[in-house]
């Protein structure tokens, strides 16, 4: 990985610990997490439509507001950062936030000694490979800036339905697989198309991240324009 | 060298840059023109920032979207260019980072600035937490610490002191010495300042150019019934 995609990601992890609005959404996490251990799950495909949505709960979460949290030094990162690094550090970073959102996951499910470890890990690994695209994708269309230096009580600036877009991404392409694959051969192949699935899309990266980033040249010139205005 | 051609953007309806043709070569360029001039727009083209309606920008040769020129560019045109909540020292570390700056080359760069930042009493303080004139340094010092090919300022003596205004121009002065092929765009109202130091001054309005005046007819006189009439 690049000098530069690091020292980006690392500023977005002090953007994180530093600005309480984004650092209260992610502990909110917490709270749907301890929903999730305290829950028992009568079906492994009712348990199927639910997982993905804590296994990237951090990424769904920081992914609202994914270019808006940099409305207020926007400026900065287009001249100062090319568009492929900044892009290929967004995308690292909910590689990242998801990785621990699933690590935790997977933690709790060996703790509760649940018996389907293979799939969540399936599961986590088809999100890896599939879920940072779509939040690249989706990003474009909340041009709203935010200020950073509001707090996070009662401060709803910059939301959209990005999130419900996400969960139902989540629970569709989940299902799309996931149904038909288990219906006409079984659960367990379902598990390992999954598995195939997020390793193939991780794989490919750069081929996706390429199209994203010329999308991302157009893109990037709407936003900055958008917030300006504010 | 920077190449303008046929450049044109609007806002709705209003035109607001109209450049059909415009080569800036190296040296301390003034851009001078009334609120609403394009000083900013011509900036935001030249950084590849906006969508143009019309035309070209090129930066040595390569169109801005290429963006090579981001290696070789240092900007300050307003707060948008700080990371408010890094303190002073990780933001310049970062800027330096970006450039492929060391931290000990670091410090050698910092010294140009030591008398410039000495209003601020600690670099480990956030950002956001310093006042108007303070930010604007840290602003400034991460455009300039490079000493790059070229260098972009709006404004940059506003919000400063008379002695940081004097000190910024000796700055500016001494980087474009110490380098021959070192090209500075700055766009201010204070005509006192632009006209001592530009090696040629720009006159926007309406978002056209209506004059531009080499170092050696400069007269604040003269920018000054430009703008005025």
């Amino acid at each position: 990985m690049k000098n530069v995609i690091i020292l980006l990601m690392k500023n977005e992890m002090k953007f994180v610990l530093r600005i309480s609005r984004a650092r209260v959404m992610l502990l909110f996490s917490l709270f749907l997490w301890a929903q999730y251990y305290f829950s028992s799950f009568h079906t492994n495909s009712f348990k199927m439509m639910i997982t993905p949505v804590y296994l990237s709960l951090l990424s769904i979460i920081h992914s609202q507001l994914l270019y808006s949290w940099d409305s207020s030094f926007f400026s900065f990162m287009l001249t100062k950062v090319s568009r492929e690094d900044y892009i290929k550090s967004k995308y690292y970073f909910h590689c990242f936030l998801l990785l621990i959102s699933s690590s935790i996951v997977i933690v709790m499910d060996s703790v509760k000694q649940e018996p389907i470890i293979f799939q969540t890990v399936a599961i986590a690994v088809y999100l890896l490979g599939s879920l940072p695209y779509v939040i690249l994708l989706l990003g474009r269309f909340n041009k709203k800036p935010v200020d950073i230096n509001k707090g996070a009580f009662m401060n709803y600036e910059g939301f959209t339905i990005m999130p419900f877009l996400l969960v139902l991404y989540l629970l569709f392409s989940i299902a799309i697989f996931y149904y038909p694959i288990n219906y006409f051969w079984s659960e367990s192949i379902a598990f390992y198309v999954f598995f195939a699935l997020g390793c193939i899309g991780f794989l490919i990266r750069n081929s996706i991240l390429k199209l994203i980033v010329i999308d991302f040249n157009s893109v990037g010139k709407n936003l900055f324009e958008n917030y300006l205005k504010k | 060298m920077i190449l303008l051609n046929t450049v044109q953007k609007k806002y709705g309806n209003k035109l607001v840059l109209s450049i059909p043709n415009l080569t800036l070569k190296d040296g301390i360029i003034g851009i001078v023109g009334n609120n609403g001039a394009g000083k900013t727009t011509l900036f935001y083209s030249i950084l590849n920032l906006i969508k143009l309606n019309a035309g070209i920008v090129k930066i040595d040769d390569f169109e801005v979207k290429e963006e090579k020129w981001k290696k070789s560019t240092g900007v300050f045109l307003d707060d948008c260019f700080l990371i408010s909540y890094l303190n002073c020292r990780e933001y310049l570390n970062l800027v330096a980072n970006l450039y492929g700056v060391d931290s000990d080359s670091l410090e050698i760069k910092l010294k140009l600035f030591d008398s410039f930042l000495d209003s601020i009493p600690d670099m480990r303080i956030q950002i956001s937490k310093l006042s108007k004139g303070n930010q604007k340094k840290i602003g400034l010092v991460g455009a300039l610490l490079n000493e790059n090919r070229l260098t972009i300022l709006d404004e940059p003596f506003v919000n400063l002191d008379p002695k940081s205004q004097w000190e910024l121009q000796n700055i500016i002065l001494k980087i474009k010495n110490k380098n021959n092929n070192q090209m500075f765009l700055i766009a201010s109202h204070q005509l006192d300042h632009i006209s001592k130091i530009s090696d040629k001054v720009i006159v926007l309005k309406s978002g056209e150019i209506i004059d531009s005046i080499d170092k050696k007819y400069l007269k604040i006189e003269t920018l000054n019934r430009l703008l005025v009439d």
